[in-house]
């Protein structure tokens, strides 16, 4: 069915009329503001005690046997510890700066970031970051090529380097069944005996952290952190310290980390379309070239032959 | 040594003479023992095995990867390094192709075999190096990862493959006799040639982007916004200076099949590719210093790993160029076959210093490679080599075969 | 589009693909380009 002009122009009015409409309400810059509804865990060093029965209820929750080191063994904390394919949460302790005072204790595992860098490297997009906040694996797309481990960060995730045929990354889920499914706390929320840990929504826990730094200045440090780190995070810390001392990058900055490769990202396909074009052009003018220094001998050849 | 088919053999004689280069088996077989031959036959005594378990046990058993350390000596030296140093053909097959330097016609070909081989050895190695190696296409087929660069790496060296498999077709045909498909072969080399350049402009850089994602845990010096040009600069280098390795090489081994203009020739081309070399190297030592004042970073210097970095800029790039300089100036190719070596080891310790040496440079524990680490890494080195020497021996790579002279012109 | 991550996974597929089809778009396109009237020059 063909169209007049006028159709035409009467449609293409509209159409530019409801593109300009749309644009006034368009921002100028994106904002991502996450999953309104995120749970998140806030994790309050001030009251941790280090007695490690988070480590063993996670372990028990997923499948892992028992932390390796009994818990009544002090003197675990002489070291630092990180997660490993066995253990997705570990405690380590920090000499208090004020002498006095005992061990400061902290609660590490997986961030569970707003804009997680694994998601962000991984190559078969097996890391999703759910509406529930937690940032979960796919190992059914997984290759192991292990970028994800190269870009986290926290030093979080974990390979299973000793099995041949089925090695998974590993880590802190935020007992995603547990908390969306069973309508359960996370297990070492659950077990804390000195509610240390609070679950709840990432927008509630820090108006509850900053609720406490108000109430109780000079017990906490001003600050939250994962509030705004790398983009923010879903796991958040309160301490008496400064950050730094109890074993936290503070220099991670707040830029999420798909920011850091989306530049380069970007100049992909302008490559893909501009390179074809120019090298093209390329080839067509060193042709042109030779033709033409080839046309240059001719004439000389004739001038040659005549002579 | 070379031997041509007429087109009437039966195919036993073809195959005899194809496979064995026109000897009896036995005759062959004899032929293979050589020194170099029993060293790669020991090299392979060790490697076979140890492919074995690590595909059996896993990589726990064959490597000293942690936690901490997920990328080691497979990521860093055959995936990182052996993409770098295969780019000459590119680098050849736009300076030939595409921008009409047909004065380089006689080492196009041996280029793009070392780019071909170099890529799929790549593969081979990270093969070894993946938790799952057989969901290697997973990413071109399964699951796409777009926010990913490492999905970019993928999906270029994998088109990448087949497209210097293309542009080297024109040589397995002749090989072959099959004149038909050696028309379209060659009818196709410009298209290649150009896919490939985009392909590598982006794959190589891309391996450098990789780190972008890494601002924590590679050391300032060396991380910066530029990676990707940088790894994209020092990738060109290393196939121009590879092409020079490897032509030394493949003149002395080879050097039978060799015309003797050839051999004349062969000295001016090392002379200009050293000339571009240089010129390279120089912009690229200007770049890592762009790199510094962007970051910022200038009292790193004064560190251990600034004096490391130092060492990397001047020691492994400016020196080198400028011993290119001095070898162009008093048109010494020896001296620019020298530089080139030294020049290939300087961005092999470039990428091992990105992926190991300056990475994690915040932590305490340091990663070093296992043994069978390094004995998988020769083992395949090895391995390229064999299938590079069995190809040359055969196919028309050093030489022009005599069938299809007049249309060594350009396409 | 929750996320950043979210928004690039399809930002990103989609611009990968329009490059790619004018990667083959742009072959043909040339090869018509340079068609003559009478017989083919390639």
């Amino acid at each position: 069915m063909s169209m007049t002009r006028r159709d035409f122009l009467g449609k293409a009015g509209i159409a530019g009329a409801a593109a300009l409409a749309g644009s006034s309400v368009a921002q100028a810059q994106e904002y991502f503001p996450g999953w309104p509804d995120r749970y998140g865990v806030l994790n309050d060093c001030t009251l941790c005690i280090g007695c490690r029965r988070c480590e063993e209820a996670c372990n028990r929750v997923n499948g892992n046997p028992p932390p390796p080191i009994p818990l009544e063994d002090k003197s675990i904390f002489n070291r630092i510890r990180r997660t490993d394919a066995r253990n997705f949460t570990v405690v380590n302790g920090f000499p208090n700066p004020d002498h006095d005072k005992p061990l400061i204790y902290v609660k590490k595992q997986c961030m569970h970031c707003n804009e997680p860098a694994c998601a962000s490297a991984c190559l078969v997009s097996a890391f999703s970051k759910t509406a529930a906040g937690a940032v979960l694996y796919n190992s059914k797309v997984c290759i192991g090529c292990r970028y994800c481990m190269a870009a986290c960060p926290f030093y979080v995730p974990s390979y299973e380097y000793d099995s041949p045929y089925t090695p998974r990354v590993v880590k802190c889920t935020l007992c995603y069944d547990r908390i969306t499914r069973d309508g359960k706390l996370p297990g070492c929320v659950e077990v804390c005996p000195v509610e240390a840990l609070t679950f709840g929504k990432r927008s509630d826990l820090i108006r509850i952290a900053r609720e406490r730094i108000m109430k109780n200045s000079d017990k906490y440090l001003d600050q939250i952190y994962g509030e705004h780190e790398v983009g923010g995070t879903s796991w958040m810390y309160l301490s008496p310290v400064p950050f730094d001392k109890i074993g936290f990058r503070t220099d991670l900055g707040v830029t999420p980390y798909p920011e850091l490769t989306r530049g380069f990202l970007s100049s992909v396909p302008l490559v893909l379309t501009l390179w074809p074009v120019l090298f093209t052009g390329v080839y067509m003018f060193s042709k042109r070239r030779e033709e033409i220094a080839k046309e240059g001998d001719k004439p000389a050849k004739r001038q040659e032959n005549k002579s | 040594m070379t031997v041509m088919t007429r087109p009437q053999a039966s195919i036993r004689d073809q195959l005899t003479d194809k496979l064995f280069l026109g000897m009896t088996p036995g005759e062959y077989i004899k032929k293979q023992i050589t020194p170099f031959n029993i060293v790669a036959a020991l090299i392979l005594a060790v490697g076979i095995p140890i492919t074995f378990v690590r595909f059996t046990q896993g990589l726990a058993a064959t490597t000293n990867l942690t936690d901490n350390y997920p990328w080691g000596l497979w990521i860093g030296v055959d995936v990182l390094c052996g993409v770098a140093l295969a780019a000459g053909g590119f680098t050849l097959g736009s300076a030939v192709y595409l921008f009409g330097m047909k004065e380089y016609h006689a080492i196009v070909r041996p280029a793009v075999l070392t780019g071909l081989l170099g890529y799929f050895f790549v593969v081979i190695g990270l093969s070894f190096d993946l938790g799952r190696p057989w969901r290697l296409p997973y990413p071109m087929l399964v699951s796409y990862g777009t926010t990913s660069v490492m999905f970019l790496v993928g999906w270029h060296v994998a088109l990448y493959l087949s497209c210097q498999f293309v542009e080297f077709c024109p040589a397995i045909f002749e090989w072959l006799g099959w004149k038909t498909l050696r028309k379209w072969a060659v009818r196709v080399t410009i298209g290649a040639t150009i896919f490939g350049v985009i392909l590598s402009t982006l794959h190589q850089s891309a391996l450098g982007a990789l780190f972008l994602l890494t601002p924590g845990k590679l050391h300032p010096l060396w991380y910066t916004p530029f990676l990707p040009i940088f790894f994209l600069a020092s990738a060109i280098i290393g196939g121009m200076t590879m092409v020079i390795f490897e032509s030394m090489f493949s003149h002395r081994v080879f050097s039978r099949q060799i015309g003797h203009h050839e051999h004349e020739n062969f000295d001016r081309l090392t002379l200009g590719l050293g000339k571009a070399a240089a010129a390279a190297l120089f912009a690229y030592f200007t770049l890592k210093w762009i790199g510094v004042a962007h970051g910022q970073h200038w009292d790193l210097l004064n560190t251990p790993l600034g004096y490391w970095f130092l060492v990397e800029v001047i020691g492994f790039v400016l020196i080198p160029c400028f011993i290119f300089v001095w070898a162009v100036r008093r048109e010494s190719a020896a001296w620019v076959r020298f530089a080139a070596i030294y020049t290939v080891i300087g961005i092999i310790l470039n990428r091992v210093n990105v992926s190991i040496i300056a990475f994690n440079w915040n932590l305490p524990d340091r990663y070093f490679p296992k043994w069978t680490e390094f004995v998988v890494t020769i083992t395949i080195i090895t391995v390229g080599i064999l299938t590079f020497r069995w190809i040359v021996n055969r196919m028309p790579v050093l030489w022009e075969h005599p069938d299809y002279p007049s249309e060594y012109e350009r396409g | 589009m929750h996320t950043l991550h979210d928004f690039m996974l399809v930002t990103k597929g989609q611009e990968y693909l329009i490059a790619a089809t004018f990667l083959i778009l742009f072959s043909i396109f040339w090869t018509i380009l340079n068609r003559k009237k009478k017989g083919h020059t390639s």
